[in-house]
């Protein structure tokens, strides 16, 4: 377990790129015009921040598998509405992440023609070994989810990208289209929230109100775990 | 501050969650590819609408026939297509690769194929191909002593693309050979 710390922004700044090569938005702009690779350059860039935000938001690395590339075909088919945040297409991809999660069924079923057109993939070193650590990471990360998924979806969002996925605040903004001032709100009644949260039944719904179906005596494992010492 | 400190001490047990690990490169080879030609096909010239491209494959085979004898290595080595049919449609085709050592966050080391016909033939092997069939939603079967046949290498979109076939194969379908004989 780790907190996220990528670098910040993933920056790709004044039009040239990690390594050097070509910024997003030049990318992104040879994209526009038809160009094939220029489009696969930047899902090569960007596929592993996408992928790791698709498992964080939904505790599966094989959901984040199909999940991961839809991203990148719903950012293509509203190409139009794309912005860059300073020449990084990274906070809109994980903004489209998040709704993409949030219809998960709706986003699939959209594009269950191409994904299943996708050849299974078969990796064939230390398969068992990996399969564990994957099964290990799944369970640690539904044991969290448990607790996120009772925020509101606004403040989930907000979360996963400051949080988890390391966006600045700007970058946040000019991914969820609001005001940088509503990014910091929304973070600080998350922490509310879950402070609010680690004092409750763990069975307590969205933001400490009443689960929806919840039973007084519903016996979840408590998740947010205080330290000896600690608040 | 623009980032989460003030979460730290609070919501711990959030923050706190696995580390990244790499999008399967088999996996990712195969997205890329779709990927790419959703935007060939959303911006396709009227010279390669369906109509023209019957007419143009009658003139072009003839041109890549003689082409596709040269031999060109892959230059994207972390994967190969195993196919199991002759044609370039991947849904007949399993990706394989290694895993790679993961060097730190966000990072791989990607490990490279050096023998794609030996890999491919493995994966025969293991009886996960079956000739002729598509690979949709194919389990993955363990099993050892299935048949092996011929195979070839080819080079499709830089990768290296191993067929059951034989030195004419890769002529068939206008690809460059990946290695000589």
């Amino acid at each position: 377990m780790t907190t996220p710390n990528p670098p910040p922004g993933a920056g790709h700044r004044e039009g040239v790129g990690a390594g050097g090569g070509p910024s997003d938005s030049v990318l992104w702009a040879q994209a526009g015009k038809g160009d094939p690779s220029a489009f696969g350059a930047l899902f090569e860039r960007h596929s592993q921040r996408v992928y790791n935000h698709c498992f964080r938001r939904t505790g599966s690395w094989t959901a984040a598998e199909d999940l991961t590339s839809v991203v990148f075909l719903e950012t293509w088919r509203k190409r139009r509405e794309v912005k860059l945040s300073d020449e990084s297409l990274l906070p809109w991809l994980l903004a489209v992440a998040n709704n993409v999660v949030r219809n998960r069924d709706r986003s699939l079923r959209r594009h269950r023609r191409l994904l299943a057109k996708l050849p299974p993939a078969v990796v064939t070193a230390n398969p068992a070994e990996e399969a564990v650590a994957r099964l290990d990471d799944e369970r640690a990360m539904q044991r969290v989810l448990e607790v996120f998924t009772r925020l509101v979806p606004d403040e989930q969002d907000v979360l996963a990208l400051v949080v988890w996925a390391g966006l600045s605040y700007t970058d946040t903004a000019i991914a969820l289209g609001v005001p940088i001032g509503t990014v910091r709100s929304r973070l600080a009644r998350a922490r509310e929230h879950l402070r609010k949260l680690a004092g409750l039944d763990p069975g307590a719904g969205l933001t400490g109100g009443p689960a929806p179906g919840s039973e007084p005596g519903d016996s979840l494992s408590p998740v947010v775990r205080h330290e000896p010492g600690s608040p | 501050m623009d980032r989460h400190e003030e979460f730290e001490g609070s919501v711990d047990e959030v923050v706190d969650v696995p580390a990244s690990r790499p999008f399967p490169s088999a996996h990712r080879a195969a997205v890329k590819t779709m990927l790419m030609a959703q935007v060939r096909a959303s911006r396709r010239p009227w010279w390669q609408a369906p109509a023209a491209v019957a007419v143009g494959t009658a003139v072009g085979v003839t041109i890549l026939a003689g082409a596709a004898q040269q031999i060109v290595a892959p230059t994207r080595t972390h994967a190969a297509h195993c196919f199991t049919k002759v044609t370039t449609d991947t849904t007949y085709a399993a990706d394989v690769s290694f895993a790679g050592d993961v060097i730190g966050p966000n990072l791989l080391r990607e490990s490279k194929i050096e023998d794609p016909v030996k890999v491919c033939g493995d994966i025969w092997e293991q009886g996960v191909l079956i000739r002729d069939r598509q690979m949709l939603g194919q389990a993955h079967r363990p099993e050892h002593g299935h048949a092996v046949p011929d195979l070839v290498a080819c080079t499709l979109g830089g990768q290296a693309a191993v067929y059951p076939g034989d030195a004419t194969t890769c002529a068939r379908l206008g690809l460059p050979r990946a290695e000589a004989d």
